[in-house]
């Protein structure tokens, strides 16, 4: 009897498990580790080393922060075009973005140092809508979280996505990929909102990357159409970088190319990996993480560092971090998924 | 009582060792990785002559420049044969004693190279350019130091068949991998192992020895060092195959690999070793990802008879393409354009590389191989 189940399989792979476990540490140690040192006037000799031995030779910059983002991006991607439903998508961002963006809003406002852009941004009630609702950078006003882009990026990729679903999947993607490259190009020299949106629009052919994956693996693609695709998603990214100063000297493409090698490697594979302990509980408490860090570890680094010493700082951080993010989880996140 | 009684009840089983399989994947990029040599010297052609084609201008702006990889795509290449061979030649050391071993990759190396470098010789003796020097007149010893490959310590260096000095590091690799077949089979992690620590104190004594020595020890302490640096590639290939047949595991191949992988970047730190650019270690990252992800291919491309065809082809590819590309292209060029200069090197690379296999390369394999039996 044939089987009649026509549910996609939205199971998450063991090897994107661990890609997302990855991209998590490596968000973390950029942005909650690597650059509060940096702003703060501490330049540890095993950050130095870290940057001369792994960062300069590979060209990764940023403390291997976008490349946690770009993998997060992929496997965004792969997900949606997996056919995770909407309704999951929406309950594992919405309730960390809008839990970080009122917990940093309420730490700003008390005179603390969450991670925001600019450092210390004011708060006013259109900076807090328009963060809640990611259209800050777009809006001009300042980023409460400023690791809230990302987000922005999957939304923007997201809503195109599902905008061509009923598409063949060659003629999404190439749907996807021209509106998204037009956005680039025409934000380059638009106004400031354009700009901005161009900007964001540059990082979104990572995500069309993942869906390309996905269809590829699933056979809804060849082989060779995904390639080419691939490439003229790269293309737009070199595109964003010939235009935008922004883009300037830091090598995202670059970044991007080791992102793409990273989960066409770990896709496959993982069976082991992905199935421990550790991975599944930074995979699954991923975003809550990054949140997490980005507002209370900063908060509490911020706090601790000018009372005790900085590795004693470091580890509350971290412990704020884990126990901030397991209480989004558990007590946010999963009541919201097991709600119907 | 039966022995079998003594025997533990739960004895821990390993996984067996994978049988050595046909890589298709990797006749797919030997393929990329010849046309990616072809590419750097046709680059290299236009950049030396101070002229501008199109499409190397292109590949330079777009690819090169948005990536950060060597100028003219150097290395990138070269590290994928490298590391290709590294995996191979580790493949048969399962089923090949040292002396066989040897053997069978001097007559793969040897025939080839001993026809087509009298044939080099001639034409730069004939006045063309056949590399990126051009090479003034050559004696009879500098043919025969290039056959043997000891052109390249010479002062001044002789170029010959310029490609060729990628051979010796082949060579030394085959070497100490025929030393090592015994120890492969037993304690398989062993020997890069040992390579990544004589690797590390050539390294530091060739570096160290820059300002102390001069003449020859100085010429032999940098090529020592030279191949130091170079040796890591393969090595890293070896652990790649060493993994894919189980007979290490993988997170001891990617701790020793990632030993190899800072031996590298440290030698591009102290520079001076290679000359192809500064994004060696990118390339070299990149390449091996890249080949991990070959190994698995088994599509109808990587299987096509074309591609084994063109894939068994490339070590004639290799030793010809600069003989064959440069004086055409220098004939041509003012006369027909760039476009056609290319094509018309590339297929007289083509039509030379198909004869040297099929008349020089194959039968000399068979004939040596009959011999070895």
């Amino acid at each position: 009897m044939a089987d009649l189940d026509t549910r996609p399989d939205v199971r998450t792979l063991p090897g994107l498990r661990v890609v997302v476990a990855l991209a998590t540490v490596l968000v973390l140690y950029s942005y909650a580790c690597a650059l509060w040192l940096n702003r703060h006037g501490y330049s540890p000799a095993t950050l130095v080393a870290i940057r001369d031995w792994l960062n300069k030779p590979t060209g990764i910059g940023e403390d291997f922060g976008v490349l946690g983002i770009a993998l997060l991006l992929l496997v965004a991607g792969f997900r949606l075009a997996q056919g995770v439903p909407l309704r999951r998508v929406l309950v594992a961002t919405v309730p960390v973005l809008v839990v970080a963006v009122t917990a940093s809003t309420v730490v700003l406002l008390l005179g603390g140092e969450p991670y925001s852009g600019p450092q210390g941004a004011h708060v006013t009630p259109l900076a807090y809508v328009t963060n809640l609702v990611l259209l800050d950078r777009v809006a001009g006003q300042p980023a409460l979280v400023a690791l809230t882009w990302p987000l922005a990026v999957a939304a923007l990729a997201s809503i195109l996505c599902l905008a061509t679903r009923r598409l063949p999947p060659w003629a999404g993607l190439v749907v996807q990929l021209v509106v998204l490259g037009d956005l680039a190009l025409f934000g380059a020299s638009g106004a400031a909102p354009l700009h901005q949106l161009g900007l964001l629009a540059g990082f979104t052919p990572l995500f069309v990357l993942g869906e390309v994956l996905w269809h590829v693996r699933s056979q809804r693609l060849h082989a060779l159409a995904g390639a080419a695709l691939g490439a003229v998603a790269f293309g737009v990214l070199v595109l964003t970088e010939q235009h935008y100063d922004e883009w300037h000297g830091r090598w995202y493409p670059v970044t991007a190319l080791y992102a793409l090698l990273i989960v066409l490697l770990a896709a496959p594979s993982g069976q082991v990996a992905g199935e421990t302990a550790v991975v599944r509980w930074l995979a699954s408490r991923a975003l809550w993480l990054i949140a997490s860090g980005a507002v209370l570890g900063w908060t509490v680094l911020g706090l601790g560092y000018r009372h005790l010493p900085l590795p004693l700082s470091a580890v509350a951080a971290l412990v704020a971090t884990a126990a901030f993010a397991e209480a989004g989880h558990r007590f946010v996140q999963r009541p919201l998924r097991g709600a119907r | 009582m039966s022995a079998q009684l003594t025997e533990p009840a739960t004895a821990p089983v390993e996984p067996p060792a994978r049988r050595p399989e046909r890589l298709h994947g990797l006749d797919l990029l030997r393929v990329l990785a010849s046309c990616l040599v072809v590419f750097g010297h046709i680059a290299a052609y236009f950049t030396l002559s101070h002229q501008h084609w199109w499409l190397t201008d292109w590949v330079e702006t777009e690819i090169v420049g948005s990536l950060h990889l060597n100028a003219n795509l150097g290395f990138l290449g070269v590290c994928t044969f490298l590391m290709i061979s590294g995996v191979v030649v580790t493949h048969v050391t399962a089923r090949e004693s040292p002396g066989t071993f040897l053997y069978r990759r001097v007559s793969r190396l040897a025939p080839l190279l001993w026809v087509v470098t009298p044939v080099v010789w001639l034409l730069i003796n004939l006045g063309l350019q056949v590399s990126s020097t051009r090479d003034p007149h050559l004696g009879f010893g500098d043919l025969l130091s290039g056959m043997v490959l000891t052109n390249f310590f010479q002062t001044p260096q002789i170029g010959l068949v310029g490609v060729t000095w990628t051979l010796w590091m082949q060579i030394i690799f085959y070497c100490y991998v025929a030393a090592a077949i015994p120890l492969l089979r037993r304690r398989p992690w062993l020997p890069p192992t040992i390579v990544a620590a004589v690797c590390f104190v050539t390294i530091l004594l060739s570096t160290l020895s820059r300002n102390a020595t001069t003449g020859s020890l100085h010429m032999w302490a940098h090529q020592l060092g030279q191949w130091a640096v170079y040796l890591p590639v393969l090595c890293i290939g070896q652990l790649i195959s060493l993994v894919h047949t189980r007979a290490v595991h993988r997170y001891a191949g990617l701790a020793i690999g990632a030993v190899h992988v800072l031996l590298f970047v440290w030698a591009d730190r102290i520079g001076g070793f290679t000359f192809q650019g500064n994004a060696m270690p990118r390339t070299l990252l990149v390449v091996t990802a890249v080949l991990l992800l070959m190994m698995r291919a088994k599509g109808r491309i990587s299987r096509s008879k074309v591609i084994a065809g063109w894939s068994r082809r490339t070590y004639a590819i290799y030793l010809v393409h600069l003989a064959c590309l440069y004086p055409l292209m220098n004939a041509l060029l003012p006369r027909v354009g760039p476009e056609l200069a290319v094509l018309a090197g590339l297929a007289a690379t083509a039509v030379v590389s198909d004869v040297l296999h099929r008349f020089v390369e194959m039968p000399a394999e068979r004939f040596l191989r009959r011999k070895r039996r």
